[in-house]
């Protein structure tokens, strides 16, 4: 452990001096590489989502900490009014299941006219639309939620990883992260819906003609994203707790690993994570906790300026 | 035309928009002249974002019962004639304040102007008050600065931070505590607090580890990790909302709350939604508080936090009964004034003391930042229970309203 | 083209009731309107580039937010003048902006929108993180320019620079590289093949929009009398995009009539104040699934409508399609 001598009794002005006299101790080293691991896993989950639904419809959604908000929202709901805190698991899956159901649903009526013909600068449209509706669904929350701030009951108590003395409830949503990323990998890789999907985000109209309704894989594609935030939202709703603005960090590290990873790629993604959430913890320890917030934009500022299209990113093919 | 699809639903929505514009240019038109013209007060705080509308919210729960006081119970000001709220936004944005101040004051003619919450705002819209000599009064807002600028139009009932601040140290000197760490959030409220606990924790011979973290974050373990490996002896928590419960959870479960003392920087350990939070993870807390039920309050207290419970289901934060007594405050001033003229009632918050919800206010004018300010006694209580009722908490410190100056 | 059409009447109608409109209304209006004014340079410099050239960037609010800190801080921490803190907060806002372009505007359009978010979430953090030199959440005293609270000279000060701001991005949009730009964002590939250099008009109407969002965040601060990292919240984003696609995106006056109609609806809307926001995005989204093109595309069809005989393109834009079609 550290000595106490080496903390100058004023810690206001010669706190960088300080920063670089300490040495951090194996110990604690390894406990910023486990938090980091672990938060690193569970944005993923939020970064799958918005990458899948790039890969297919190759627009973003940006109200997606909207849809996790949901997830987290209806997890509460039924963890502490129908289910009760035991049956956990199945309230993940059925809150993913009410965001998929709205998801479909907004893709249906608002993104789905982009393909149609009738819209004419289809980014832009995504865009707009999709800012819009996460202001509008974070502004309703805070209308109908009001000032409160909720939490589902507890379903795991403490537990020790390694060195890292950590809740139980993490522990459950890391592994549910993994097991989920795995399905969805599985998913995409082996099912032959899967197979289609990797074919539409590939060439659109070439599956088309081969038979495939790409409308309505689009539909499916934007289900399945908001799901996957939603059910990150449930898996994490006990850890960061239910509030209008729960959303907000989960999309803003999302959009940053999609961006070091580069549009489109499933197994960048899973790395890009990892290094973020790295960076966050080591920053942490090594420069200062305060602007954790920071670490992330740096990292993906330097891998811009090496790779411009993130670490596994291709130039779009703009014909 | 390529777009022009649905030709129904856009006319519609066309006319729609019509229709609010014209109901909003009429309606002030409408509302005239009665035998007894109602007095009104002015409520400025954060509704929507970015400012933070769960203190709003709050605020103006206390409000609305102030009027109620007023009307009912006092049979309202100036013989008889009743008081009226008008509530607006200033969305945390320093513009908004000044434009909603300017619209209380010029468009509904209000008397004063309570519930300040962000500090950014509160000192822009001091200087749009000097100019227009309406009472404006912090009821959140604690930056120091804000009573500095020494304006005649600015009042504020609540502790400053420095002086809170002064308050936390002595305690900690008090329990023998040699080694303060303040995790804090980057807001004007929590920079505030660590700047001045530094400082007063200096002069004290302590040493002070500090940390700022950002306010939407969700988790903290890397800065409680760090403030473990330093071994703190108290911990001041001063997170508001969510990240003040993820606080106490997280350091919970990196084993570093309860072995180490974690104070709160306000009454929220008491608030239902804190033990829904935290669970039995929260027991222990200690906290600060202006009053405990039972003490420390006026009937005007007494008449409000019943009411305010039964209506919302939790127990009034400071915020609010502190706009409600400030509220209770100006309706007395304008009693005292005989007049609605705000710069009389400026003079005469001034000339007189006052009730409110915890004792006597008299606003005094000397130098520096205590400048039109009162402030209530501090306590620090501890949650020994878990969901521990507020009126069961244990009193701590000070010794003078009967603290032992012993944890548990 | 005629000097004196109905058109150009028309608008100097418009600006003389915008100069003798303040002996009519109380402070509280003037300053409504000041913001107002403010927000129709933020809208309409962001529907040059958003607009008519496709660059989608999400990081016009920090160029206001920069030029602001920029020559408060100037002013406060070196004691630099007016006339020296003013130029150079909008010359920064023109740097830092085209190094930015250099980075980015290589690149597909979409990495431009989550670079620039990606920027201006670092800025407001920086500005709230680093408070011991800006002030952090509390803010910074913005010395005031005209040393009074009193909206009137403020209310010409951005009614002059509005105009100012409109002329110039009128003039650009009239211009050789006006229709460079409209080829940019329509077919970048047959823009580059007929021999515009792409980058380097996308850098030059960055630098242009930025620097004018800079010189407005300048004035903003120093009329405001104080400026906190709230000006860099994705919420004004938020409402520059709300003001320019219900005002109608890609024409003229549309920014212009958005920014003006939308902060007096909110004005009238302060009651509701919870469900402002939330009525304003629905506005959009209805706008764009049903009604591409706002305000502006109302007002022509209206038009249209009332004169069958003669049809007036709205902007730049449409007379050059009408001409093609």
């Amino acid at each position: 452990m550290r000595s106490l001598s080496s903390y100058p009794a004023n810690s206001g002005t010669s706190k960088c001096k300080q920063k670089e006299d300490e040495a951090i101790d194996l110990h604690l080293f390894s406990q910023f590489l486990i938090t980091g691991i672990i938060m690193g896993v569970l944005y993923c989950l939020m970064s799958m989502g918005i990458n899948f639904i790039y890969g297919i419809m190759k627009v973003i959604n940006w109200s997606m900490g909207e849809f996790f908000m949901i997830g987290a929202f209806t997890q509460y709901i039924l963890l502490t009014f129908l289910l009760g805190a035991d049956y956990w698991y199945v309230g993940v899956i059925l809150s993913a299941l009410v965001v998929f159901i709205l998801g479909a649903l907004v893709q249906r009526i608002l993104i789905k006219p982009m393909f149609v013909g009738i819209i004419e600068a289809k980014m832009e449209y995504a865009t707009i639309v999709t800012i819009s509706m996460a202001i509008f669904l974070r502004n309703i929350a805070v209308a109908i939620g009001g000032p409160k701030i909720y939490t589902p009951p507890d379903y795991a108590g403490p537990t020790q990883i390694l060195t890292l003395p950590l809740s139980g409830n993490r522990l459950v949503a890391f592994i549910g992260a993994l097991i989920l990323l795995g399905l969805f990998y599985y998913f995409i890789k082996k099912s032959w819906t899967g197979r289609a999907f990797q074919g539409v985000a590939q060439n659109r109209s070439g599956v088309q003609t081969a038979g495939v309704n790409v409308l309505k894989y689009d539909m499916l594609a934007f289900g399945i994203g908001t799901a996957l935030a939603g059910a990150g939202g449930a898996l994490l709703a006990p850890i960061f707790l239910v509030h209008p603005l729960c959303g907000l960090v989960p999309t803003v590290r999302g959009f940053e690993i999609i961006v070091i990873a580069g549009l489109g790629s499933i197994p960048g993604i899973l790395v890009a994570g990892l290094s973020l959430g790295i960076a966050e913890s080591l920053g942490s320890a090594f420069i200062s906790p305060s602007f954790v917030d920071i670490y992330g934009f740096i990292l993906l500022v330097i891998i811009l300026s090496i790779k411009p299209y993130g670490l596994f990113g291709k130039p779009e093919r703009e014909v | 035309m390529k777009i022009f699809r649905c030709k129904k639903i856009s006319f519609i929505f066309i006319i729609l928009i019509g229709l609010i514009f014209m109901i909003g240019g009429i309606a002030p038109s409408i509302a005239g002249a009665a035998e007894k013209k109602p007095v009104k007060i002015g409520q400025m705080s954060p509704f929507s974002t970015p400012g933070d509308p769960a203190a709003g919210k709050r605020m103006r729960w206390g409000a609305e019962l102030a009027i109620k006081y007023i009307n009912e119970e006092m049979g309202g000001v100036l013989g008889g004639r009743p008081v009226e709220l008008i509530v607006e936004d200033d969305s945390g944005t320093p513009a908004d304040g000044i434009a909603g101040y300017r619209k209380l004051v010029q468009k509904d003619g209000v008397v004063a102007v309570v519930g300040q919450y962000h500090s950014s705002v509160c000192i822009a819209v001091t200087k749009v008050a000097n100019d227009l000599g309406v009472p404006l009064f912090s009821s959140g807002a604690s930056s120091p600065k804000i009573t500095e600028s020494q304006s005649p139009y600015i009042f504020s009932i609540m502790s400053l931070t420095p002086s809170r601040a002064q308050f936390w140290v002595d305690f900690a000197k008090q329990m023998g505590w040699k080694r303060v760490a303040v995790v804090a959030e980057d807001t004007d409220y929590g920079t505030g607090f660590k700047t001045w606990v530094e400082k007063h924790g200096k002069e004290a011979g302590m040493e002070v580890k500090s940390i700022i973290f950002p306010r939407t974050i969700s988790d903290l373990t890397p800065m409680l990790l760090e403030i473990k490996a330093w071994k703190p002896e108290l911990m001041i928590n001063l997170g508001v909302g969510a990240s003040a419960y993820l606080m106490v959870k997280q350091a919970y479960d990196i084993g570093l709350f309860p072995k180490v003392p974690m104070l709160a920087s306000f009454a929220w350990p008491i608030r239902p939604e804190y033990w829904d939070a935290v669970g039995d993870k929260g027991k222990g807390i200690l906290y600060t508080s202006y009053y405990k039920p039972g003490m420390l309050t006026t009937f005007l207290g007494e008449w409000m936090s019943p009411r305010y419970k039964k209506l919302h289901n939790e127990d009034p934060t400071f915020y609010a009964l502190n706009v409600f007594g400030e509220i209770i405050v100006i309706a007395q001033a304008i009693n005292m004034a005989q007049t609605d003229d705000p710069k009389a009632i400026a003079e005469a918050l001034v000339k007189w003391p006052y009730l409110d919800w915890s004792g006597v206010v008299d606003f005094k004018e000397p130098q520096g930042m205590k400048w039109h300010n009162v402030s209530p006694p501090h306590l620090v209580l501890q949650q020994t229970k878990v969901r521990q009722e507020f009126k069961d908490s244990k009193l701590v410190w000070p010794p003078k309203f009967g603290g032992d100056g012993k944890i548990e | 083209m005629k000097i004196f059409n109905l058109k150009n009447i028309g608008l100097l109608v418009l600006l003389i009731v915008a100069v003798f409109l303040p002996v009519v209304i109380s402070d509280y209006w003037r300053f409504v309107l000041t913001i107002a004014f403010f927000y129709t340079i933020m809208a309409a410099s962001w529907n040059l580039l958003g607009g008519y050239t496709g660059q989608f960037s999400l990081g016009h609010h920090t160029f206001a937010m920069i030029g602001a800190y920029t020559s408060t801080l100037l002013m406060q921490k070196a004691g630099a003048p007016f006339w020296v803190s003013i130029p150079a907060g909008i010359l920064l806002t023109m740097i830092i902006s085209s190094l930015l372009g250099v980075m980015c505007l290589r690149i597909h359009g979409i990495y431009l929108a989550l670079i620039t978010w990606a920027f201006a979430e670092v800025v407001r953090n920086y500005f709230r993180l680093h408070y011991a030199f800006t002030g952090g959440d509390r803010g910074i005293d913005s010395p005031l320019i005209f040393g009074t609270m009193k909206p009137t000279p403020y209310y010409y000060l951005f009614l002059g620079i509005a105009v100012l701001a409109i002329v110039l991005i009128a003039v650009i949009m009239r211009s050789k590289i006006g229709y460079y730009l409209r080829s940019i964002r329509d077919d970048p590939i047959a823009a580059r093949s007929m021999g515009v250099d792409i980058v380097r008009y996308k850098i030059f109407v960055f630098m242009v929009a930025s620097g004018l969002a800079g010189m407005a965040g300048v004035f903003y601060g120093h009329s405001i009398g104080l400026i906190s990292p709230v000006m860099g919240d994705f919420n004004e984003m938020a409402m520059i995009i709300i003001f320019v696609v219900i005002g109608g995106m890609r024409t003229q006056a549309g920014p212009i009539v958005g920014a003006i109609s939308v902060r007096y609806l909110m004005e009238l809307l302060r009651a509701q104040s919870e469900f402002r926001i939330v009525i304003l995005t629905a506005i959009v989204i209805l706008i764009m699934r049903f009604f591409n093109g706002g305000l502006m595309e109302l007002f022509r069809r209206l038009k249209k409508w009332i004169r069958r005989d003669r049809e007036g393109p709205v902007s730049a834009y449409q007379e050059l399609e009408q001409k093609q079609g």
